[in-house]
């Protein structure tokens, strides 16, 4: 081992260039891991929050017209449902909403709008409200929370009083007047720009209901618990319950392939650089001819020999590897306090992904990124170190 | 060859813009009362809405009767719709994108009331002359020339004595046929032919369709003008 750090430090310049491209490419994969992961997780929270919940339970016929956000499709009489739910040790939350689409209207201007109604008291941790608030106050009870930009397009203020008007369940128009509570960053384009929450109480008014509810969501303790949960349902015939992956379709494709996805760009990016390992390990060996043969001639076995290089390749991997998923994972960090803002690039677009993302600070990915280095370093100084092996002291020398 | 030559010269004689005419003059009206009904089917459901109104030049007033929407009115003045809510006493304007909204969950919006001259945004050609249920009838195709057509193109099936579409199509720029309606009865009044059973269909919606029938229909009679105010709405 020491004759492997003599080695190293006998070609300085080229030693550190070997260390400087895996350390590049270590920090690229920790930093673009953490990036990636906080990009997936971020949006898969947000859509979990606001959209799904871990699980779903509606009517099926709701279900299946979902994407119109139906009102004649309600559950009239949940109650027994949600008692039913609650005695469940995996729920962690059931949450009753009713999710439909209204105009909004103030003097000349109407506007609509994604309206999502729900249980207030429940539901302060799940929508966050207090810390999404611009203007105003998160009090649903006698007003409504709106996004900010469809906020600016009505030029409304709290205090403001609105119309909102809808499809009934009947079928037919009705209308209330409510007044704004708050106006909310959502954090997400698309909200902004239509977000309406309210309680349960108005939209039932509004829709005129009396119980109903469009969706039951489903909070569990943990999201490895969906599919058992799922199987011990007892739900009353014509309603039934979808997992978050089986609602957001092609989003629930996109989260299950990111992993493998990325997965291999890091081996990709880890192998390019496993070259000039490979590079600086083979000069080596040729440059080392003389000093290999006159090795073997005194003494030093074809296993020494071979120890000797993979030696100095693994050591200039752990180098690298280490130094840079440690600045990887430094970076992530620093980033993750305020989080990126891509507001200005996202807030024209419905993509579904939160403004701000916080790359995900996770020790486990600096020990896969240096691991994963160092075994590659490892198994890229095979081929060069077996050639000094086979190598014959008369060889050796011969070429010199 | 004779015989083609012939249809040929007999088709040109009558220009599209002679049809489209005939068709104005049975549309346009100077006043009018009317009872009606709107039936909505989605699927397995079926709601049916009951209305009179007014109409009057370029304006209108529908004020819906069934229990689900009592009292609700539609008024249309000039280019602005407005709405009266009754269960909160007051109205709401829709204009500009809003008005591609669904009319009460039909497959009308508001825009499809709201067109005053629906012909005056298009360029017509004849591109055939059939025979449609055994109606004789020109195929109409208007293709939009100001940018500002609801739908970009429209295909019009007009008959050749009565002047009424039995169908039209209606198609976006990317050529999907979005939309189309069917007259299911055409009546006369005077001189005037009238649709007054018809089908639209909104094909960007699964097994959906809404039939409005006319029960009742007059005519250039008598209307206050005060029946076209805001004002009117909260009565």
């Amino acid at each position: 081992m020491k004759m492997a750090l003599k080695n190293m430090l006998r070609n300085k310049r080229r030693s550190l260039l070997t260390i400087l491209s895996l350390f590049v490419a270590s920090f690229v994969v920790v930093a673009l891991y953490s990036y990636v992961q906080g990009f997936l997780k971020g949006t898969k929270e947000v859509l979990i929050n606001l959209e799904t919940g871990h699980i779903t339970i509606a009517r099926t016929e709701y279900l299946r017209k979902r994407v119109f956000l139906p009102v004649d499709e309600l559950i009239e009489e949940p109650s027994p449902i949600i008692h039913n739910l609650l005695k469940f040790k995996e729920v962690k939350l059931v949450a009753p909403r009713i999710k439909f689409i209204a105009l909004i209207s103030k003097g000349n201007t109407t506007k609509p709008a994604y309206i999502m109604a729900i249980d207030p008291v429940k539901e302060k941790s799940t929508l966050d409200i207090r810390n999404r608030l611009i203007k105003g106050s998160e009090n649903l009870e006698s007003g409504f929370i709106i996004g900010r930009d469809l906020a600016n397009s009505l030029k409304i203020n709290p205090g403001d009083t609105l119309i909102l008007f809808s499809r009934t369940t009947l079928g037919g128009l009705n209308g209330i007047k409510l007044p704004v509570s708050g106006i909310a960053n959502f954090g997400m384009s698309k909200l902004n720009r239509s977000f309406v929450i309210m309680s349960l109480k108005h939209a039932r008014k509004l829709l005129k209901t009396n119980e109903g509810v469009s969706e039951i969501l489903l909070f569990l303790q943990s999201e490895k618990q969906i599919h058992q949960l799922k199987a011990k349902l007892n739900l009353p015939p014509g309603t039934d319950a979808k997992s978050y992956m089986e609602l957001l379709g092609a989003f629930g494709i996109y989260f299950k392939l990111a992993g493998a996805f990325y997965g291999f760009i890091y081996i990709l990016i880890i192998g390019l650089a496993t070259f000039a390992i490979i590079n600086t390990m083979t000069v080596a060996v040729f440059e080392r001819l003389r000093e290999i043969g006159t090795l073997k001639a005194i003494g030093m076995t074809d296993n020494e020999v071979f120890m000797l290089f993979g030696m100095e390749g693994t050591m200039l991997g752990a180098l690298g590897g280490f130094f840079g998923s440690l600045l990887g994972l430094i970076f992530a960090y620093g980033l993750s306090i305020k989080g990126i803002n891509f507001e200005s690039i996202l807030k024209n677009t419905a993509f579904p992904m939160p403004y701000v993302i916080r790359p995900e600070v996770n020790f486990k990915v600096f020990l896969f990124a240096f691991i994963l280095t160092l075994i590659i370093s490892a198994l890229s100084s095979v081929f060069p170190a077996l050639y000094a092996r086979k190598l014959t002291p008369q060889e050796a020398l011969r070429q010199v | 060859m004779i015989k083609i030559i012939f249809l040929a010269l007999l088709l040109q004689q009558v220009r599209p813009d002679f049809i489209l005419k005939k068709l104005r003059e049975n549309t346009k009206i100077e006043s009018i009362k009317f009872e009606a009904t709107m039936e909505i089917k989605k699927g397995k459901r079926r709601l049916l809405k009951e209305f009179y109104g007014y109409g009057k030049g370029n304006n209108f007033l529908i004020v819906f009767t069934n229990p689900e929407d009592r009292d609700v009115k539609y008024l249309k003045l000039e280019k602005d719709l407005y709405i009266y809510l009754p269960d909160i006493d007051d109205v709401v304007r829709i204009s500009g994108d809003m008005l591609k909204q669904s009319l009460m969950g039909s497959d009308l919006s508001y825009e499809d009331l709201m067109e005053d001259d629906p012909f005056s945004y298009y360029h017509a050609k004849i591109i055939k002359d059939t025979v449609l249920e055994g109606h004789k009838v020109y195929i109409l195709e208007l293709v939009d020339t100001t940018g500002n057509a609801p739908y970009y193109r429209v295909k019009l099936f007009v008959d050749k004595e009565k002047y009424i579409s039995w169908k039209e199509e209606l198609f976006t720029r990317s050529g999907r046929k979005i939309k189309e309606t069917e007259t299911l009865t055409v009546s006369r009044f005077g001189e005037r032919y009238y649709i007054t059973d018809f089908i639209m269909r909104d094909l960007r919606m699964r097994d959906s369709s809404t039939r409005i029938t006319f029960k009742k229909l007059q005519f250039d009679i008598e209307i206050p003008e005060s029946f076209f105010s805001k004002e009117t709405l909260y009565k």
